[in-house]
């Protein structure tokens, strides 16, 4: 079965960018809710620290990929600072759930065959 | 416990590089405060939280200077003015490297302590040693 073709200059994200723009799909979030919404989203077993939160929202917004949200969309009374996936970001998540897919699809494909031992 | 924790923190965050730090510090801190106070087993919490704040620094500091750098020539920035004097970046590895042996014997001490069994040492004869050997000297 043949891979589907994946955009050239897209790499490959990092598991945490992954599901930092997961989390950004739906909503808009603060740090905190990035955290929270990932850990739901894996219930409970896959759980970023701030460090690498933040580091990968650095990398993910001088990629242009995500960006702050602007204050008007919520609360004047909430002053942390929201984080918003850019339509950037989308068709770069896009691809990247597109890849794991043709990799799940390959996979499923390959460990089906059962291959003789002398063929 | 809380603002031990809380300082500790503060001191990696000083190992990151100051445009990330002003950047993301406080919230930082505020999520770790946030991590802390909601996780059952503090201890280890505290644990995974300060070597994934090490872990930021470290990449911050040997990894992401690199891309920074890549992404000012594509730009057609001045290089220099982003350069931090080279003594300073040694002082900060040097410190980066001292907490991490820290963090690691802390580790590694908690772990003798909670494990007494597979501690090679013998905690009480390694002690009275030195004590014999200042008293025989007289």
């Amino acid at each position: 079965m043949a891979m589907k073709k994946i955009p050239k200059n897209t790499q490959p994200l990092s598991t945490a960018a992954q599901y930092i723009l997961l989390a950004l799909a739906s909503e808009d979030l603060h740090g905190y809710g990035i955290i929270q919404e990932i850990a739901r989203q894996t219930e409970d077993s896959y759980r970023i620290g701030p460090g690498t939160l933040y580091d990968n929202l650095k990398k993910l917004m001088d990629a242009g990929l995500v960006i702050d949200a602007p204050r008007s969309s919520r609360s004047k009374d909430d002053d942390r600072r929201f984080y918003r996936l850019t339509p950037a970001g989308r068709v770069v998540l896009t691809a990247e759930v597109e890849r794991l897919h043709s990799i799940v699809l390959e996979a499923q494909s390959r460990l089906r065959e059962r291959r003789p031992r002398n063929a | 416990m809380r603002p031990l924790a809380r300082n500790a923190y503060r001191a990696i965050l000083l190992l990151h590089p100051r445009d990330f730090r002003e950047e993301f510090g406080e919230e930082m801190l505020w999520v770790f405060t946030e991590e802390l106070g909601r996780r059952p087993s503090r201890a280890l919490t505290l644990f995974r939280l300060l070597l994934d704040g090490l872990g930021s620094a470290l990449v911050q500091q040997m990894l992401r200077p690199r891309e920074r750098k890549q992404q000012a020539v594509v730009a057609g920035a001045y290089l220099d003015l982003d350069s931090p004097v080279p003594l300073v970046r040694f002082a900060q590895a040097g410190f980066l490297t001292v907490s991490c042996v820290s963090l690691l014997f802390s580790i590694s001490l908690f772990v003798s302590m909670v494990a007494p069994k597979i501690t090679p040492l013998n905690a009480s004869r390694w002690l009275y040693t030195p004590i014999k050997f200042v008293s025989s000297a007289k």
